[in-house]
Protein backbone atom coordinates (compact mmCIF):
# COMPACT_ATOMS: atom_id res chain seq x y z
CA UNK A 1 0.00 0.00 0.00
CA UNK A 2 1.54 3.56 -1.18
CA UNK A 3 2.15 5.76 2.54
CA UNK A 4 -0.80 8.39 2.71
CA UNK A 5 1.70 11.37 3.54
CA UNK A 6 -1.13 14.24 1.94
CA UNK A 7 -2.65 16.58 5.13
CA UNK A 8 -4.64 19.63 5.67
CA UNK A 9 -3.71 22.55 7.53
CA UNK A 10 -7.27 24.48 8.44
CA UNK A 11 -8.66 24.22 4.87
CA UNK A 12 -5.16 24.30 3.24
CA UNK A 13 -4.70 20.94 1.48
CA UNK A 14 -1.04 19.96 0.94
CA UNK A 15 -0.23 16.61 -1.51
CA UNK A 16 3.18 16.25 0.80
CA UNK A 17 4.67 17.32 4.20
CA UNK A 18 7.62 19.32 2.61
CA UNK A 19 7.31 22.74 1.54
CA UNK A 20 10.05 24.88 -0.01
CA UNK A 21 11.09 27.61 2.52
CA UNK A 22 10.69 31.66 2.11
CA UNK A 23 13.37 33.16 0.10
CA UNK A 24 15.05 30.16 -0.68
CA UNK A 25 13.12 29.13 -3.77
CA UNK A 26 12.23 32.44 -5.30
CA UNK A 27 9.36 32.85 -6.58
CA UNK A 28 8.56 29.21 -7.67
CA UNK A 29 9.04 29.86 -11.20
CA UNK A 30 13.01 30.25 -11.50
CA UNK A 31 12.98 26.69 -11.21
CA UNK A 32 10.10 25.87 -13.74
CA UNK A 33 12.60 24.55 -16.27
CA UNK A 34 14.36 22.42 -13.35
CA UNK A 35 11.97 21.16 -10.89
CA UNK A 36 8.40 19.55 -11.82
CA UNK A 37 6.82 22.22 -9.73
CA UNK A 38 3.30 20.98 -9.69
CA UNK A 39 4.91 18.05 -7.87
CA UNK A 40 5.43 20.36 -4.67
CA UNK A 41 2.37 20.30 -2.48
CA UNK A 42 2.69 24.32 -2.81
CA UNK A 43 5.30 27.28 -3.28
CA UNK A 44 6.02 29.37 -0.32
CA UNK A 45 7.03 32.77 -1.65
CA UNK A 46 9.81 34.97 -0.83
CA UNK A 47 9.35 37.26 1.58
CA UNK A 48 6.83 39.99 -0.15
CA UNK A 49 6.28 43.87 1.48
CA UNK A 50 3.63 46.69 0.73
CA UNK A 51 6.40 49.00 -1.44
CA UNK A 52 9.33 47.16 -3.16
CA UNK A 53 12.59 46.97 -0.89
CA UNK A 54 16.29 47.14 -2.09
CA UNK A 55 17.89 44.89 0.20
CA UNK A 56 21.47 45.42 2.05
CA UNK A 57 24.32 46.16 0.63
CA UNK A 58 26.78 43.07 -0.31
CA UNK A 59 28.15 40.04 0.37
CA UNK A 60 25.05 38.93 1.47
CA UNK A 61 25.78 35.08 1.97
CA UNK A 62 29.14 33.32 3.81
CA UNK A 63 29.38 29.88 4.35
CA UNK A 64 29.94 28.97 8.02
CA UNK A 65 31.04 25.68 9.76
CA UNK A 66 27.59 23.22 8.77
CA UNK A 67 25.63 26.70 7.91
CA UNK A 68 25.06 29.72 6.11
CA UNK A 69 24.75 33.14 7.07
CA UNK A 70 22.30 35.53 4.77
CA UNK A 71 21.96 38.99 5.04
CA UNK A 72 19.28 38.97 2.00
CA UNK A 73 17.38 41.85 4.06
CA UNK A 74 14.58 41.51 2.21
CA UNK A 75 14.90 42.76 -1.07
CA UNK A 76 11.39 42.53 -3.08
CA UNK A 77 9.77 43.48 -5.91
CA UNK A 78 6.20 45.04 -3.45
CA UNK A 79 2.66 42.83 -3.95
CA UNK A 80 1.92 45.04 -6.25
CA UNK A 81 4.06 43.85 -9.21
CA UNK A 82 4.26 40.50 -7.08
CA UNK A 83 0.57 40.05 -8.14
CA UNK A 84 1.11 41.46 -11.47
CA UNK A 85 4.10 39.68 -13.02
CA UNK A 86 4.46 36.86 -10.92
CA UNK A 87 1.32 35.43 -9.35
CA UNK A 88 -0.31 34.38 -12.54
CA UNK A 89 2.62 32.39 -13.91
CA UNK A 90 2.73 30.71 -10.65
CA UNK A 91 -0.93 29.58 -10.98
CA UNK A 92 -0.63 27.76 -14.05
CA UNK A 93 1.34 25.36 -11.94
CA UNK A 94 -2.22 24.11 -10.02
CA UNK A 95 -0.14 24.26 -6.33
CA UNK A 96 -1.35 25.97 -3.21
CA UNK A 97 0.39 29.68 -3.41
CA UNK A 98 1.21 30.83 0.57
CA UNK A 99 2.82 34.44 0.19
CA UNK A 100 5.19 35.38 2.99
CA UNK A 101 4.71 38.82 4.64
CA UNK A 102 6.92 41.07 6.24
CA UNK A 103 6.78 44.55 7.28
CA UNK A 104 8.16 47.22 9.58
CA UNK A 105 4.79 48.15 11.44
CA UNK A 106 1.69 46.21 12.51
CA UNK A 107 -0.44 47.88 9.62
CA UNK A 108 1.99 47.10 6.60
CA UNK A 109 0.76 43.46 7.27
CA UNK A 110 -3.05 44.48 8.18
CA UNK A 111 -2.90 46.23 4.86
CA UNK A 112 -0.85 43.19 2.79
CA UNK A 113 -3.65 40.53 3.84
CA UNK A 114 -6.39 42.65 3.01
CA UNK A 115 -4.89 43.09 -0.34
CA UNK A 116 -3.75 39.40 -0.62
CA UNK A 117 -7.13 38.06 0.92
CA UNK A 118 -8.70 39.24 -2.96
CA UNK A 119 -6.54 37.45 -4.54
CA UNK A 120 -5.62 33.91 -5.43
CA UNK A 121 -3.73 33.05 -2.66
CA UNK A 122 -4.62 29.84 -0.26
CA UNK A 123 -2.93 30.76 2.91
CA UNK A 124 -0.09 33.75 4.28
CA UNK A 125 2.77 33.38 6.07
CA UNK A 126 3.35 36.04 8.31
CA UNK A 127 7.28 36.65 8.90
CA UNK A 128 7.30 38.36 12.73
CA UNK A 129 11.44 36.77 12.14
CA UNK A 130 13.81 38.07 9.81
CA UNK A 131 16.80 39.10 11.74
CA UNK A 132 17.88 41.28 8.92
CA UNK A 133 15.48 44.32 9.44
CA UNK A 134 16.12 47.07 11.53
CA UNK A 135 12.76 47.60 12.55
CA UNK A 136 9.69 44.96 12.72
CA UNK A 137 10.51 41.18 11.69
CA UNK A 138 12.13 39.22 14.88
CA UNK A 139 11.64 42.53 17.06
CA UNK A 140 8.29 41.34 16.42
CA UNK A 141 8.37 38.25 16.88
CA UNK A 142 10.52 38.38 20.10
CA UNK A 143 7.68 39.97 22.07
CA UNK A 144 4.76 37.76 22.64
CA UNK A 145 2.05 41.26 22.60
CA UNK A 146 3.55 42.52 19.38
CA UNK A 147 3.38 39.24 17.70
CA UNK A 148 -0.09 38.50 18.77
CA UNK A 149 -1.13 41.91 17.25
CA UNK A 150 0.17 41.96 14.37
CA UNK A 151 -1.49 37.42 13.38
CA UNK A 152 -4.47 39.35 15.52
CA UNK A 153 -4.58 42.43 12.19
CA UNK A 154 -4.20 39.91 9.55
CA UNK A 155 -6.75 37.31 11.00
CA UNK A 156 -9.39 40.03 10.14
CA UNK A 157 -7.68 41.29 7.08
CA UNK A 158 -7.39 37.45 5.61
CA UNK A 159 -10.37 34.27 5.43
CA UNK A 160 -7.90 31.73 4.47
CA UNK A 161 -5.12 29.83 6.24
CA UNK A 162 -2.69 31.94 8.37
CA UNK A 163 0.46 30.57 8.88
CA UNK A 164 2.59 32.78 11.71
CA UNK A 165 6.06 32.25 11.32
CA UNK A 166 8.10 33.03 14.46
CA UNK A 167 12.07 33.32 15.41
CA UNK A 168 14.05 31.03 17.93
CA UNK A 169 13.54 33.38 20.28
CA UNK A 170 14.02 32.29 24.14
CA UNK A 171 10.34 33.48 24.76
CA UNK A 172 9.18 31.09 22.19
CA UNK A 173 6.18 29.17 23.74
CA UNK A 174 4.43 32.57 25.01
CA UNK A 175 5.12 34.20 21.76
CA UNK A 176 3.47 31.24 19.76
CA UNK A 177 0.83 30.64 22.31
CA UNK A 178 0.10 34.58 22.02
CA UNK A 179 -0.32 33.64 17.96
CA UNK A 180 -2.55 30.72 18.83
CA UNK A 181 -4.63 32.75 20.34
CA UNK A 182 -4.99 35.21 18.03
CA UNK A 183 -6.33 32.96 15.34
CA UNK A 184 -3.10 31.73 13.71
CA UNK A 185 -3.79 27.94 11.73
CA UNK A 186 -0.31 26.62 12.06
CA UNK A 187 3.24 27.74 13.34
CA UNK A 188 6.04 27.86 11.62
CA UNK A 189 9.79 27.83 13.23
CA UNK A 190 12.46 28.43 12.84
CA UNK A 191 13.70 31.62 11.18
CA UNK A 192 17.41 31.73 10.75
CA UNK A 193 19.33 32.77 14.39
CA UNK A 194 20.62 36.16 14.13
CA UNK A 195 24.67 35.97 13.23
CA UNK A 196 28.11 37.21 13.15
CA UNK A 197 30.88 36.34 10.44
CA UNK A 198 33.99 38.14 11.06
CA UNK A 199 37.03 38.14 8.00
CA UNK A 200 40.57 38.52 9.77
CA UNK A 201 42.21 39.79 6.86
CA UNK A 202 40.24 43.23 6.17
CA UNK A 203 39.20 43.08 9.88
CA UNK A 204 35.93 43.95 9.12
CA UNK A 205 32.24 41.69 9.29
CA UNK A 206 32.44 39.79 5.73
CA UNK A 207 28.57 40.49 5.39
CA UNK A 208 27.26 43.95 3.96
CA UNK A 209 24.89 43.95 6.28
CA UNK A 210 26.89 42.78 9.13
CA UNK A 211 24.91 40.53 10.79
CA UNK A 212 23.15 37.76 9.16
CA UNK A 213 21.03 35.02 9.61
CA UNK A 214 22.42 31.52 10.33
CA UNK A 215 20.37 28.91 8.24
CA UNK A 216 21.63 25.25 7.35
CA UNK A 217 22.69 21.66 9.48
CA UNK A 218 23.78 24.09 12.34
CA UNK A 219 20.61 25.18 13.44
CA UNK A 220 18.99 21.88 12.99
CA UNK A 221 19.41 20.90 16.94
CA UNK A 222 17.65 24.44 18.02
CA UNK A 223 15.20 24.09 15.75
CA UNK A 224 14.37 20.39 16.74
CA UNK A 225 14.62 21.57 20.06
CA UNK A 226 11.75 23.91 19.72
CA UNK A 227 9.53 22.04 17.60
CA UNK A 228 9.19 19.72 20.35
CA UNK A 229 9.03 22.42 22.77
CA UNK A 230 6.00 24.09 21.35
CA UNK A 231 4.00 21.55 19.68
CA UNK A 232 3.85 20.20 23.35
CA UNK A 233 2.15 23.09 24.55
CA UNK A 234 0.28 24.03 21.24
CA UNK A 235 -3.42 22.81 19.66
CA UNK A 236 -2.73 23.85 16.33
CA UNK A 237 -0.27 22.51 14.10
CA UNK A 238 3.98 23.30 13.77
CA UNK A 239 5.26 23.33 10.65
CA UNK A 240 9.52 22.48 11.44
CA UNK A 241 12.23 23.90 9.66
CA UNK A 242 15.95 24.55 10.40
CA UNK A 243 18.54 22.62 8.25
CA UNK A 244 16.32 20.05 6.77
CA UNK A 245 18.67 18.31 3.61
CA UNK A 246 17.52 14.46 4.06
CA UNK A 247 14.40 12.54 4.41
CA UNK A 248 15.89 11.18 7.37
CA UNK A 249 16.08 15.06 8.93
CA UNK A 250 12.58 15.49 8.01
CA UNK A 251 11.40 12.54 9.91
CA UNK A 252 13.19 13.76 13.14
CA UNK A 253 11.26 16.80 12.84
CA UNK A 254 7.94 14.81 12.41
CA UNK A 255 9.09 12.42 15.35
CA UNK A 256 9.43 15.65 17.51
CA UNK A 257 6.00 16.97 17.14
CA UNK A 258 5.69 18.48 13.53
CA UNK A 259 3.03 17.60 10.46
CA UNK A 260 4.89 19.29 7.73
CA UNK A 261 8.14 21.26 7.41
CA UNK A 262 9.87 22.82 5.21
CA UNK A 263 13.04 23.05 3.48
CA UNK A 264 15.78 26.28 3.24
CA UNK A 265 19.27 25.92 2.47
CA UNK A 266 19.36 23.15 0.81
CA UNK A 267 17.02 24.53 -2.20
CA UNK A 268 20.15 26.84 -2.68
CA UNK A 269 22.07 23.37 -3.17
CA UNK A 270 19.80 21.45 -4.90
CA UNK A 271 16.41 22.61 -6.08
CA UNK A 272 14.84 19.22 -6.36
CA UNK A 273 15.47 19.01 -2.64
CA UNK A 274 11.86 18.81 -1.74
CA UNK A 275 10.79 16.12 -4.16
CA UNK A 276 14.01 13.96 -3.09
CA UNK A 277 13.39 14.90 0.44
CA UNK A 278 9.57 13.56 -0.27
CA UNK A 279 10.71 10.61 -1.57
CA UNK A 280 12.91 9.41 1.58
CA UNK A 281 10.05 9.85 3.78
CA UNK A 282 7.66 7.42 1.65
CA UNK A 283 10.79 5.09 1.73
CA UNK A 284 11.43 5.87 5.55
CA UNK A 285 7.41 4.79 6.30
CA UNK A 286 7.52 1.68 4.03
CA UNK A 287 10.67 0.42 5.70
CA UNK A 288 9.12 0.87 8.89
CA UNK A 289 5.62 0.13 7.87
CA UNK A 290 3.66 2.76 8.57
CA UNK A 291 0.54 3.69 6.41
CA UNK A 292 -0.21 7.11 7.50
CA UNK A 293 2.49 9.73 8.49
CA UNK A 294 0.17 10.67 11.23
CA UNK A 295 1.56 8.21 12.78
CA UNK A 296 4.24 9.65 13.25
CA UNK A 297 3.58 13.38 14.43
CA UNK A 298 5.61 13.69 17.64
CA UNK A 299 5.82 9.84 18.21
CA UNK A 300 9.01 10.49 20.14
CA UNK A 301 7.62 12.54 23.01
CA UNK A 302 5.01 9.61 23.82
CA UNK A 303 8.01 7.75 26.24
CA UNK A 304 8.50 11.27 27.72
CA UNK A 305 4.82 11.94 29.15
CA UNK B 1 18.16 12.88 -10.38
CA UNK B 2 19.06 14.88 -14.00
CA UNK B 3 17.09 17.34 -15.19
CA UNK B 4 17.83 20.14 -17.93
CA UNK B 5 20.08 22.10 -15.70
CA UNK B 6 21.10 19.70 -13.14
CA UNK B 7 23.73 17.25 -14.67
CA UNK B 8 25.90 15.15 -14.00
CA UNK B 9 29.35 15.14 -15.56
CA UNK B 10 33.02 12.63 -15.11
CA UNK B 11 36.23 14.05 -14.36
CA UNK B 12 38.45 13.36 -17.48
CA UNK B 13 41.31 14.73 -16.46
CA UNK B 14 42.94 16.64 -13.54
CA UNK B 15 46.14 18.48 -14.22
CA UNK B 16 47.92 21.18 -11.98
CA UNK B 17 48.70 23.80 -14.61
CA UNK B 18 50.96 25.92 -12.23
CA UNK B 19 51.15 25.25 -8.38
CA UNK B 20 47.73 25.56 -6.74
CA UNK B 21 45.83 26.77 -10.28
CA UNK B 22 44.10 23.38 -11.54
CA UNK B 23 42.06 22.41 -14.92
CA UNK B 24 39.92 19.57 -14.99
CA UNK B 25 38.06 18.09 -17.99
CA UNK B 26 34.15 17.06 -17.64
CA UNK B 27 32.05 15.17 -20.02
CA UNK B 28 28.51 14.84 -19.83
CA UNK B 29 25.81 16.82 -21.82
CA UNK B 30 27.16 19.68 -21.16
CA UNK B 31 26.86 23.22 -23.18
CA UNK B 32 26.85 26.92 -22.73
CA UNK B 33 29.22 29.94 -24.22
CA UNK B 34 31.90 31.94 -23.06
CA UNK B 35 30.95 33.85 -19.77
CA UNK B 36 28.70 31.82 -18.60
CA UNK B 37 29.45 29.72 -15.49
CA UNK B 38 28.51 26.21 -14.11
CA UNK B 39 27.65 26.05 -10.55
CA UNK B 40 29.27 22.83 -8.82
CA UNK B 41 29.20 20.73 -5.96
CA UNK B 42 32.62 20.63 -4.75
CA UNK B 43 32.61 16.79 -3.55
CA UNK B 44 31.91 13.33 -5.41
CA UNK B 45 28.44 13.10 -6.49
CA UNK B 46 27.75 10.25 -4.45
CA UNK B 47 26.62 11.34 -1.19
CA UNK B 48 24.30 13.38 0.55
CA UNK B 49 22.31 14.60 -2.18
CA UNK B 50 21.79 11.22 -3.75
CA UNK B 51 20.79 9.20 -0.27
CA UNK B 52 18.53 11.62 0.76
CA UNK B 53 17.67 8.89 3.72
CA UNK B 54 20.81 8.42 5.34
CA UNK B 55 20.52 8.52 9.60
CA UNK B 56 21.85 12.00 10.26
CA UNK B 57 24.90 10.24 12.08
CA UNK B 58 26.00 8.84 9.19
CA UNK B 59 26.32 12.24 7.04
CA UNK B 60 28.86 13.93 7.95
CA UNK B 61 28.19 16.97 6.60
CA UNK B 62 30.80 18.92 8.48
CA UNK B 63 33.30 18.17 6.41
CA UNK B 64 32.38 19.27 3.85
CA UNK B 65 31.15 22.47 1.94
CA UNK B 66 27.61 22.79 1.77
CA UNK B 67 26.72 25.31 -0.83
CA UNK B 68 28.05 24.76 -4.39
CA UNK B 69 30.91 26.98 -6.05
CA UNK B 70 30.80 29.25 -9.12
CA UNK B 71 33.30 28.25 -11.99
CA UNK B 72 33.58 30.16 -15.56
CA UNK B 73 33.40 27.97 -18.72
CA UNK B 74 37.22 27.85 -19.32
CA UNK B 75 36.64 25.87 -22.75
CA UNK B 76 33.86 24.32 -24.58
CA UNK B 77 34.48 21.21 -26.20
CA UNK B 78 32.58 18.18 -27.75
CA UNK B 79 30.86 16.25 -25.24
CA UNK B 80 31.98 18.50 -22.22
CA UNK B 81 34.09 21.13 -20.95
CA UNK B 82 36.98 22.58 -18.91
CA UNK B 83 37.31 24.34 -15.89
CA UNK B 84 40.13 26.41 -15.09
CA UNK B 85 40.29 26.92 -11.45
CA UNK B 86 42.73 28.47 -8.32
CA UNK B 87 42.47 26.94 -4.79
CA UNK B 88 41.37 28.94 -2.66
CA UNK B 89 39.72 27.64 0.48
CA UNK B 90 37.96 24.46 1.46
CA UNK B 91 35.56 23.84 -1.76
CA UNK B 92 38.33 24.17 -3.94
CA UNK B 93 40.81 22.56 -2.29
CA UNK B 94 38.19 19.70 -2.36
CA UNK B 95 38.34 19.83 -5.82
CA UNK B 96 41.09 19.32 -6.62
CA UNK B 97 41.77 15.75 -5.03
CA UNK B 98 39.34 14.50 -6.93
CA UNK B 99 40.69 12.23 -9.69
CA UNK B 100 40.02 11.17 -13.52
CA UNK B 101 36.88 8.68 -13.59
CA UNK B 102 35.31 10.52 -10.48
CA UNK B 103 31.54 12.19 -11.02
CA UNK B 104 30.31 16.05 -10.07
CA UNK B 105 27.06 17.49 -9.79
CA UNK B 106 26.79 20.59 -11.64
CA UNK B 107 23.97 23.17 -12.07
CA UNK B 108 24.15 25.04 -15.36
CA UNK B 109 24.85 26.83 -18.06
CA UNK B 110 24.03 29.73 -15.46
CA UNK B 111 23.56 33.54 -16.64
CA UNK B 112 24.53 35.78 -19.33
CA UNK B 113 27.43 35.09 -20.81
CA UNK B 114 29.61 37.83 -22.97
CA UNK B 115 27.81 39.08 -25.94
CA UNK B 116 29.86 39.29 -29.03
CA UNK B 117 30.19 42.53 -30.97
CA UNK B 118 31.42 42.50 -34.79
CA UNK B 119 33.89 45.00 -33.89
CA UNK B 120 37.34 43.80 -33.21
CA UNK B 121 38.44 43.00 -30.15
CA UNK B 122 40.17 43.28 -26.70
CA UNK B 123 40.61 40.65 -24.36
CA UNK B 124 41.83 41.31 -20.76
CA UNK B 125 42.78 38.55 -18.20
CA UNK B 126 43.65 39.15 -14.88
CA UNK B 127 45.18 36.47 -12.78
CA UNK B 128 42.28 33.43 -13.01
CA UNK B 129 39.96 35.91 -15.00
CA UNK B 130 41.62 34.47 -17.93
CA UNK B 131 39.74 31.44 -17.32
CA UNK B 132 36.38 32.73 -18.96
CA UNK B 133 38.58 34.65 -21.56
CA UNK B 134 40.26 31.99 -22.93
CA UNK B 135 36.50 30.67 -23.81
CA UNK B 136 35.83 33.56 -25.45
CA UNK B 137 39.12 33.78 -27.66
CA UNK B 138 38.11 30.66 -28.97
CA UNK B 139 35.34 31.46 -30.66
CA UNK B 140 36.45 34.59 -32.10
CA UNK B 141 38.71 35.17 -35.05
CA UNK B 142 42.14 35.26 -33.93
CA UNK B 143 42.95 38.43 -36.36
CA UNK B 144 40.90 40.76 -34.65
CA UNK B 145 41.78 39.99 -31.32
CA UNK B 146 44.58 41.36 -29.05
CA UNK B 147 44.88 39.52 -25.31
CA UNK B 148 46.16 41.38 -22.56
CA UNK B 149 47.38 39.12 -19.90
CA UNK B 150 48.44 40.22 -16.26
CA UNK B 151 49.46 38.29 -13.29
CA UNK B 152 51.38 39.36 -10.09
CA UNK B 153 54.36 37.74 -11.27
CA UNK B 154 55.58 35.56 -13.96
CA UNK B 155 55.35 32.35 -12.47
CA UNK B 156 51.54 32.64 -12.35
CA UNK B 157 51.40 33.84 -15.95
CA UNK B 158 48.51 31.37 -17.21
CA UNK B 159 47.87 30.28 -20.72
CA UNK B 160 50.35 32.23 -22.80
CA UNK B 161 51.33 29.57 -24.95
CA UNK B 162 47.44 28.41 -25.13
CA UNK B 163 46.30 32.22 -26.74
CA UNK B 164 49.44 31.95 -29.24
CA UNK B 165 48.24 28.60 -30.26
CA UNK B 166 45.03 29.96 -31.39
CA UNK B 167 47.46 32.66 -33.57
CA UNK B 168 46.46 35.80 -31.15
CA UNK B 169 48.26 38.32 -30.30
CA UNK B 170 48.96 38.45 -27.17
CA UNK B 171 50.92 41.38 -24.57
CA UNK B 172 51.66 40.76 -20.66
CA UNK B 173 52.13 42.89 -17.61
CA UNK B 174 53.58 41.58 -14.57
CA UNK B 175 53.32 43.87 -11.41
CA UNK B 176 57.24 42.47 -10.53
CA UNK B 177 58.45 43.23 -14.19
CA UNK B 178 59.35 39.58 -14.49
CA UNK B 179 57.98 39.21 -17.58
CA UNK B 180 56.50 41.78 -20.27
CA UNK B 181 55.70 45.20 -18.99
CA UNK B 182 56.10 45.94 -15.61
CA UNK B 183 53.02 47.51 -14.12
CA UNK B 184 48.72 46.41 -14.79
CA UNK B 185 47.00 45.29 -17.15
CA UNK B 186 45.61 48.84 -17.47
CA UNK B 187 48.89 50.41 -18.49
CA UNK B 188 48.92 47.75 -21.82
CA UNK B 189 45.47 48.57 -22.36
CA UNK B 190 46.03 52.40 -22.43
CA UNK B 191 48.63 51.66 -25.15
CA UNK B 192 46.30 48.94 -26.97
CA UNK B 193 43.27 50.44 -27.38
CA UNK B 194 41.73 52.37 -30.05
CA UNK B 195 38.34 53.40 -30.70
CA UNK B 196 35.97 51.32 -32.03
CA UNK B 197 37.09 48.00 -30.40
CA UNK B 198 35.13 46.03 -27.51
CA UNK B 199 36.78 45.59 -24.56
CA UNK B 200 36.35 42.06 -22.92
CA UNK B 201 37.30 41.84 -19.39
CA UNK B 202 37.93 39.37 -16.36
CA UNK B 203 40.17 39.72 -13.23
CA UNK B 204 40.23 40.60 -10.40
CA UNK B 205 38.18 43.57 -8.99
CA UNK B 206 40.98 46.62 -8.54
CA UNK B 207 41.48 45.42 -11.80
CA UNK B 208 38.12 45.49 -13.58
CA UNK B 209 37.24 48.70 -11.11
CA UNK B 210 40.32 50.78 -13.03
CA UNK B 211 38.92 49.04 -16.37
CA UNK B 212 35.32 50.09 -15.84
CA UNK B 213 36.77 53.63 -14.82
CA UNK B 214 38.57 53.67 -18.24
CA UNK B 215 35.58 52.70 -20.57
CA UNK B 216 33.59 55.51 -19.01
CA UNK B 217 35.81 57.37 -19.45
CA UNK B 218 36.65 56.75 -23.20
CA UNK B 219 32.84 55.83 -23.63
CA UNK B 220 33.98 53.10 -24.67
CA UNK B 221 32.12 48.90 -25.60
CA UNK B 222 32.86 47.31 -22.74
CA UNK B 223 31.65 43.80 -21.03
CA UNK B 224 33.09 42.94 -17.77
CA UNK B 225 32.27 39.52 -15.87
CA UNK B 226 31.29 40.39 -12.17
CA UNK B 227 31.74 38.16 -9.12
CA UNK B 228 29.57 37.91 -6.27
CA UNK B 229 29.14 35.50 -3.47
CA UNK B 230 26.41 33.21 -4.35
CA UNK B 231 23.70 30.98 -2.83
CA UNK B 232 21.17 29.22 -5.40
CA UNK B 233 22.96 30.28 -8.93
CA UNK B 234 19.50 30.27 -10.60
CA UNK B 235 17.92 33.68 -9.53
CA UNK B 236 16.17 32.28 -6.38
CA UNK B 237 17.85 33.59 -3.44
CA UNK B 238 18.80 37.35 -4.21
CA UNK B 239 21.92 36.49 -2.27
CA UNK B 240 24.24 37.68 -5.53
CA UNK B 241 23.43 41.03 -5.83
CA UNK B 242 25.34 43.90 -7.52
CA UNK B 243 24.76 47.55 -7.42
CA UNK B 244 23.55 49.19 -10.78
CA UNK B 245 22.56 52.28 -12.06
CA UNK B 246 19.32 50.90 -11.96
CA UNK B 247 19.56 49.13 -8.35
CA UNK B 248 20.95 45.71 -7.25
CA UNK B 249 21.25 43.51 -10.28
CA UNK B 250 21.62 39.33 -10.14
CA UNK B 251 25.20 38.15 -10.56
CA UNK B 252 23.90 34.70 -11.05
CA UNK B 253 20.95 35.72 -13.64
CA UNK B 254 21.44 39.33 -14.94
CA UNK B 255 25.41 38.57 -15.25
CA UNK B 256 27.79 37.66 -14.52
CA UNK B 257 28.73 39.30 -17.99
CA UNK B 258 27.61 43.03 -17.17
CA UNK B 259 27.56 46.04 -20.28
CA UNK B 260 29.82 48.46 -18.38
CA UNK B 261 26.64 51.02 -19.39
CA UNK B 262 25.00 48.95 -17.00
CA UNK B 263 27.42 49.62 -14.15
C1 LIG C 1 30.59 33.91 -12.03
C2 LIG C 1 31.84 33.42 -11.35
C3 LIG C 1 32.77 32.71 -12.08
C4 LIG C 1 33.93 32.24 -11.48
N1 LIG C 1 34.83 31.55 -12.23
C5 LIG C 1 35.97 31.09 -11.67
C6 LIG C 1 36.91 30.35 -12.44
O1 LIG C 1 36.71 30.10 -13.63
N2 LIG C 1 38.04 29.92 -11.83
C7 LIG C 1 38.28 30.18 -10.50
O2 LIG C 1 39.33 29.77 -9.99
N3 LIG C 1 37.40 30.87 -9.75
C8 LIG C 1 36.25 31.33 -10.30
N4 LIG C 1 35.35 32.04 -9.53
C9 LIG C 1 35.65 32.21 -8.11
C10 LIG C 1 35.34 30.92 -7.35
O3 LIG C 1 33.95 30.71 -7.38
C11 LIG C 1 35.83 31.01 -5.91
O4 LIG C 1 37.22 31.07 -5.89
C12 LIG C 1 35.39 29.78 -5.11
O5 LIG C 1 34.00 29.84 -4.89
C13 LIG C 1 36.10 29.71 -3.78
O6 LIG C 1 35.59 28.62 -3.04
P1 LIG C 1 36.42 27.99 -1.84
O7 LIG C 1 35.52 27.09 -1.08
O8 LIG C 1 37.67 27.37 -2.35
O9 LIG C 1 36.85 29.26 -1.00
P2 LIG C 1 36.27 29.82 0.36
O10 LIG C 1 36.88 31.11 0.58
O11 LIG C 1 36.37 28.78 1.43
O12 LIG C 1 34.75 30.03 0.01
C14 LIG C 1 33.83 30.48 0.97
C15 LIG C 1 32.57 30.98 0.28
O13 LIG C 1 32.83 32.20 -0.42
C16 LIG C 1 32.56 32.08 -1.79
N5 LIG C 1 33.59 32.77 -2.56
C17 LIG C 1 34.90 32.91 -2.23
N6 LIG C 1 35.55 33.61 -3.20
C18 LIG C 1 34.64 33.94 -4.14
C19 LIG C 1 34.70 34.66 -5.36
N7 LIG C 1 35.82 35.20 -5.83
N8 LIG C 1 33.55 34.79 -6.06
C20 LIG C 1 32.41 34.27 -5.62
N9 LIG C 1 32.29 33.57 -4.47
C21 LIG C 1 33.40 33.41 -3.74
C22 LIG C 1 32.55 30.59 -2.05
O14 LIG C 1 31.76 30.24 -3.17
C23 LIG C 1 32.00 30.04 -0.77
O15 LIG C 1 30.59 30.13 -0.74
C24 LIG C 1 34.18 32.51 -10.11
C25 LIG C 1 33.25 33.24 -9.37
C26 LIG C 1 32.09 33.69 -9.97
C27 LIG C 1 31.09 34.46 -9.17
C1 LIG D 1 18.91 33.31 1.41
C2 LIG D 1 17.77 33.18 2.38
C3 LIG D 1 16.67 34.04 2.30
C4 LIG D 1 15.61 33.94 3.18
N1 LIG D 1 14.54 34.78 3.06
C5 LIG D 1 13.46 34.64 3.89
C6 LIG D 1 12.29 35.45 3.72
O1 LIG D 1 12.20 36.29 2.82
N2 LIG D 1 11.24 35.26 4.58
C7 LIG D 1 11.29 34.31 5.59
O2 LIG D 1 10.33 34.16 6.33
N3 LIG D 1 12.38 33.52 5.74
C8 LIG D 1 13.46 33.65 4.93
N4 LIG D 1 14.56 32.83 5.09
C9 LIG D 1 14.57 31.81 6.16
C10 LIG D 1 14.18 30.43 5.65
O3 LIG D 1 12.87 30.42 5.12
C11 LIG D 1 14.29 29.37 6.77
O4 LIG D 1 13.40 29.70 7.82
C12 LIG D 1 15.68 29.25 7.35
O5 LIG D 1 16.65 29.36 6.31
C13 LIG D 1 15.94 27.97 8.13
O6 LIG D 1 15.78 26.83 7.32
P1 LIG D 1 17.03 26.05 6.61
O7 LIG D 1 18.01 25.73 7.69
O8 LIG D 1 16.39 24.85 5.98
O9 LIG D 1 17.59 26.99 5.63
C14 LIG D 1 15.65 32.94 4.20
C15 LIG D 1 16.74 32.07 4.28
C16 LIG D 1 17.80 32.17 3.40
C17 LIG D 1 18.96 31.22 3.51
S1 LIG E 1 22.84 33.28 -6.21
FE1 LIG E 1 20.74 33.07 -5.70
S2 LIG E 1 19.92 34.72 -6.84
FE2 LIG E 1 21.96 34.72 -7.50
Amino acid sequence: MKPKIDLNIAGLYLKNPVLPASGTFGYGIEYEEMVPLDQLSAIITKGLTLKPREGNSPPRIVETACGVLNSVGLENIGIERFIKEKLPRIREHNIPVIVNIGGETAIEYEELAGILDKEEVEALEVNISCPNLQKGGAAFGNDPEIAGSVIERVRKRFSRTVFAKIPPADNINPVALACQNEGADAISLINTIRSLAIDIETQKPILGGIFGGLSGPAIKPVALRMVWEVSNILDIPVIGIGGIFTGSDAIEFILSGAVAVQVGTANLVDPLSCLKITEGIKEYMARKGIQNITQLVGKAKLSEK
Amino acid sequence: MQSAKCKIASIEFQEEVVPGCFRMGLSGELSGSPGQFFHILCDKEDFSYKIHNLPANRLSLKKKPILRRPFSIHRLREGGIEILYKVKGIGTRMLSLLKKGDTLNLLGPCGQGFRIKETPAILVGGGIGVAPIFALAESLKPSSVTCLLGARTKNELLLTKEFQGLGINIKIATDDGSCGRKGNVLSLLLSHYTHLKTIYACGPLPMLSSIIKFAKENSASCQVLMEERMGCGMGGCLCCALPTKTGYKKVCEDGPVFDVEEL
